[in-house]
């Protein structure tokens, strides 16, 4: 018997529907991403042309074997706090009593402003919050729901919400990573300490943190004689990790590309599909 | 019903035997309600396959209702379609008005004033005679566009929220709600001649 035709249909269906699957339907679903347009302008714009040398240096390096750049969101909750106690305060007082009955209304009161937001109420639900709102609005106070989002990565400082596909919009490849033997590096911008630490953790992990496991990566780094003066962006460098007398550590272009790569990652901007209230001031 | 392959074998031989079976209803049953609640498993979790919604989302309408409603923003959303249909052919879209045609809002101290009192009665009464804008003295006369419900009280309030707010107008409260508006209607129920600027001068600026 001749199974040729049913062998061929049978290979075919198969292709066809892991390309469909794999291929096709992620191209229609976000194929089509483009800049979400915000209040205070486009997100995420397109890196500056340092940071995006630096990329290619973080792709070439093989950062992302150790390094993930993807914030992961269990569940979402929210916080209420009052920024203006409005005129009348005996009504905000009462009402505020009502809504949150473990807090010193009158301090709260008093000491909401713009500024200086108070909390009345933290992890609570959707309809609790929105429920506070309606009573302190028609007391005439002015409050702020926060949208918190929770997950262990967000526990861990390693973002403000999950991570999208907008954010990787100008990612060429993207460098979303498969293992976390480093922290995760998504919002590194938002947390990294300034240039020379970087540049110091670069040339060998261990002078700014003890226990790190990081490979050294001194050959972005590069040791020469100092010259009638020394270099302005030398490491400053003592003990066993100092260079031999005479010497000094400098940065290559590489090095500061790749600096200039960690601190523009900052997926932390409040999208529509991934909320994120800004921090209250202290 | 025997079959050639176990005739063909010795009788000590296990028989294997080939041909129809059936399949209990209780299997069929199970594998109906499984499926049933697979796919209302992934209805209820799959964001619909749009590519807005991650999880632990579960659809553009509830990340819709995570947005803080904005009073003044929606107002002035709004507006601005209103502006379209019915101010912007005279006052223009840029807000710069046009000479011998209509005086302009952007910048205008009738517009930035402290509160809506004055402009609400424009649209609804016209407005003729000489008026003073930005230093420019204007004799044109306005139709009441508004009146007899050419407009909505709802429209009146957004567009007027809306020329309090573009073209770098800034006012301290820009919202002008429909409540305000109709206290003003009240106000002017029985008047149909058109507004003076000095009668609008006499007026104060915030609705009472």
């Amino acid at each position: 018997m001749n199974h040729g035709p049913l062998i061929f249909l049978g290979i075919l269906v198969t292709f066809v529907m892991s390309w469909w699957g794999l291929i096709f339907a992620p191209q229609m679903q976000i194929g089509v991403q483009q800049n979400a347009s915000l209040v205070d302008g486009i997100y995420p714009r397109p890196r500056a042309g340092l940071a995006e040398q630096g990329h290619h240096v973080y792709v070439a390096n093989g950062c992302v074997q150790c390094h993930s750049q993807q914030v992961r969101q269990e569940s979402y909750t929210f916080d209420v706090v009052l920024t203006a106690p409005g005129t009348n305060n005996e009504i905000v007082i009462r009402a505020l009593g009502k809504i949150a009955p473990g807090i010193n209304a009158g301090a709260v009161a008093a000491a909401a402003t713009d500024q200086k937001p108070q909390t009345i109420l933290t992890n609570v639900p959707q309809g609790v919050a929105d429920d506070a709102q309606a009573r302190l609005k028609k007391a005439g106070a002015t409050a702020k729901t926060l949208f918190i989002p929770l997950g262990v990565d967000i526990a861990r400082g390693w973002g403000s919400r999950l991570t999208v596909a907008a954010d990787y919009l100008y990612d060429q490849p993207v460098q979303v990573g498969h293992s976390r033997l480093g922290p995760d590096l998504a919002n590194y911008g938002q947390r990294a300490p300034s240039t020379k630490l970087i540049l110091e953790h670069l040339y060998d992990p261990r002078l700014t943190m003890d226990k790190s496991l990081m490979p050294a990566h001194r050959y972005l780094f590069e040791t020469k004689p100092v010259g009638k003066k020394s270099s302005p962006d030398a490491l400053a460098l003592t003990g066993k990790f100092a260079p031999p007398a005479g010497h000094e550590v400098v940065p290559k272009p590489e090095a500061l590309q790749l600096v200039a790569y960690l601190q523009s990652l900052r997926a932390s901007t409040s999208l529509f599909e991934a909320p994120a209230s800004p921090a209250p001031q202290p | 019903m025997k079959d050639v392959k176990s005739t063909s074998m010795t009788e000590a031989e296990p028989s294997v035997r080939s041909g129809a079976t059936y399949l209990s209803m209780w299997v069929l049953g199970l594998l109906g309600v499984l499926t049933w609640w697979a796919f209302s498993y992934v209805d209820a979790r799959g964001g619909h396959f749009n590519s807005m919604v991650y999880a632990p989302y579960g659809s553009t309408n509830q990340l819709a209702s995570f947005i803080p409603k904005d009073e003044t923003g929606s107002a002035f959303a709004r507006g601005k379609m209103v502006y379209g249909t019915y101010c912007g052919n005279c006052h223009q879209a840029n807000g710069m008005g046009a000479a011998g045609i209509a005086p302009p809002l952007a910048g205008s101290e009738w517009v930035l004033a402290e509160g809506p009192n004055r402009i609400i009665r424009i649209p609804y009464l016209g407005l003729t005679g000489p008026i003073k804008v930005s230093g420019v003295e204007y004799n044109m006369a306005m139709l009441a566009i508004a009146a007899g419900g050419g407009m909505t009280e709802q429209q009146v309030a957004d567009v007027l929220t809306y020329i309090r707010m573009d073209w770098g107008n800034k006012v301290a409260a820009p919202l002008v709600t429909p409540e305000q508006v109709s206290k003003v209607l009240a106000e002017i129920k029985a008047r149909t001649d058109p507004m003076t600027a000095d009668e609008l001068l006499k007026l104060p600026a915030l609705v009472p």
